[in-house]
């Protein structure tokens, strides 16, 4: 008898013993008998005893379904837990990058650009406008995604790529913006060139360009950090993200907060 | 090394940058522009005593911009958030300072309202009322300037769009190698300090670099003014300067509970109208 092709790979993996044992019903049963065996017809003798047993088979096959759905729905609801706390995570930055949007004073406009919650070395280190800079938190995704080990890395750096370009463009002209604020402010402030104008006027006005560009940068950091959570990464990836993130931001906040009682401001007076 | 490079120099007293700032500031405010003002109000002033107080008050910009320098080089964090500077002040900094661009705006002002009055013939500029109390040489000191300054002056702005964008990126990129480095290793802290310590050299290499900036867009500014018009640019900067530490528009800014992102619109219309 002629071995069939898979029979010496199925032997590869096999010890001899094992593999005789695991031959034997095959040698033993004839091919016909061994199929109507599988598909188990039942007796003729009885209708009704047929009717039980394809109830019995039905009903059996019926359990293994609603425990096969039971899981998928504890899986399900895992996944919609896990959503919900993606969305409730997203929702505090929201919330913290949206305080610009809030009544704000004048003299908050330099908190909002230079918040005295953050160590002036961690501010230094990766804000922009007043919190962290959107396309860092975008290059420090795109250098965590590796040890996250992300579903489709390819497609995450390709995505990353061009989300990067697109928030750096976004950030120069909101450069550009502020740029021109802090360039013309020596025409436009009360004391500035234009000294005959109304005081109020110009330094409001002038408070209420430098807050818009801040709200732009907030909004720009709150549509970088969807855009990564929903469109870039898939559900558990955006998870494991957040969570490296918000660990990232205390490891360097807690480095930073130390640099500031080390470093002290020491120059020498000069004499002008 | 940049560090080691600017505190080679023998230290003979220690001074917190900020005390250093408010001694610089009361100098400024209580003497040189107040001298400034008087040569240019003078009608019996020379040329040459009044190149004594450009000179003074163009040395009192330098000192201030060395010292930052070192300020930088010893903490460049709180020169880029510096407790020095008022709520009214911050968010007209700069890589720790005025924006370079702000200089030469001033510049060509002066240059827009000397040509926008010839026009008109009429003097209804900013500085109108003053030209009336000048000596001639002072009010003129603008009038017909001649197209070798407006051409040198296109200069001083060119190099200066080259350079300003380049320092920005510079800083962009020293925080993006910050998480470049800790993103892979987050866990290890000495990792992270050190790569933090590794920008922080960066951006010292930034700030210096933005000072420098300003130094030299200063001394092309006076290059390239008579004494007459360098006096009355300078002037223009040090009371910039000081109307930032003006006691009562500070304590109207500080009281002041008006929000300034509520009925825009409306404040708009109301100023515009005025």
């Amino acid at each position: 008898m002629r071995r069939t092709a898979s029979q010496p790979l199925l032997r590869h993996f096999l010890e001899d013993d094992e593999f005789v044992e695991h031959l034997k019903p095959f040698r033993d049963v004839d091919p016909l008998t061994r199929q109507l065996s599988c598909i188990s017809l039942p007796k003729r003798d009885s209708k009704k005893s047929c009717e039980e047993f394809w109830c019995e088979k039905y009903g059996a096959w019926r359990q293994e379904q609603r425990s096969g759905a039971a899981k998928l729905k504890k899986q399900l609801k895992a996944r919609w837990a896990i959503q919900k706390l993606i969305d409730e995570q997203l929702g505090r930055y929201k919330a913290h990058y949206g305080r610009a949007m809030g009544p704000t004073k004048m003299s908050d406009v330099a908190e909002l650009l230079m918040p005295k919650w953050a160590p002036p070395h961690e501010a230094a280190a990766v804000f922009w406008l007043g919190d962290w800079r959107p396309s860092t938190v975008l290059e420090l995704l795109r250098s965590i995604a590796r040890s996250l080990d992300v579903w489709d890395p390819v497609g995450v750096e390709r995505a990353l790529s061009h989300l990067i370009n697109d928030v750096r463009n976004e950030e120069a002209v909101i450069d550009e913006e502020m740029t021109e604020v802090q360039s013309n402010c020596v025409l436009h402030l009360p004391f500035g060139r234009a000294q005959n104008d109304p005081n109020w006027p110009g330094l409001r006005s002038e408070f209420r360009k430098v807050h818009r560009v801040i709200v732009k940068a907030q909004n720009l950091r709150i549509k970088a950090l969807e855009m990564v959570v929903k469109k870039v990464l898939n559900q558990s990836d955006a998870a494991e993200f957040l969570v490296a993130y918000m660990g990232i931001q205390d490891v360097i906040n807690e480095i930073t907060t130390k640099f500031k009682t080390r470093n002290a401001v020491l120059v020498p007076l000069k004499n002008s | 090394m940049l560090k080691s490079a600017l505190f080679g120099r023998k230290k003979t007293a220690a001074t917190p940058f900020a005390e250093f700032y408010n001694n610089w500031f009361q100098t400024l405010s209580s003497t040189l522009l107040p001298q400034l003002r008087c040569a240019l109000s003078s009608l019996a002033a020379p040329p040459a005593l009044l190149s004594i107080h450009v000179e003074a008050m163009h040395h009192h910009l330098q000192s201030y911009y060395n010292a930052l320098d070192e300020a930088a080089a010893a903490d460049v964090a709180l020169c880029l958030c510096p407790d020095w500077r008022n709520s009214l002040e911050k968010p007209f900094l700069w890589l720790a300072d005025l924006h370079p661009y702000l200089f030469t705006n001033l510049l060509r002002s002066f240059l827009n309202d000397q040509s926008s009055s010839s026009s008109s013939d009429a003097d209804s500029s900013a500085g109108g009322d003053d030209q009336e109390t000048q000596p001639w040489p002072v009010a003129a000191a603008w009038r017909s300037p001649s197209k070798v300054l407006t051409m040198r002056v296109d200069q001083i702005e060119c190099g200066l769009r080259l350079m300003a964008p380049a320092l920005a990126a510079r800083g962009r990129e020293a925080q993006a190698n910050l998480v470049r480095d800790v993103g892979a290793e987050w866990e290890g802290k000495e990792g992270v300090r050190a790569a933090v310590e590794a920008e922080m050299e960066e951006l010292v290499g930034v700030v210096v670099d933005a000072n420098r900036l300003r130094r030299s867009v200063l001394a092309d500014v006076l290059s390239v003014t008579n004494v007459y018009q360098a006096a009355l640019f300078l002037e223009a900067v040090a009371t910039f300067l000081v109307g930032f530490r003006d006691e009562d528009l500070l304590q109207e800014f500080e009281d002041c509970e008006r929000p300034i992102n509520i009925n825009i619109n409306i404040n708009i219309n109301i100023n515009s109208t005025e």
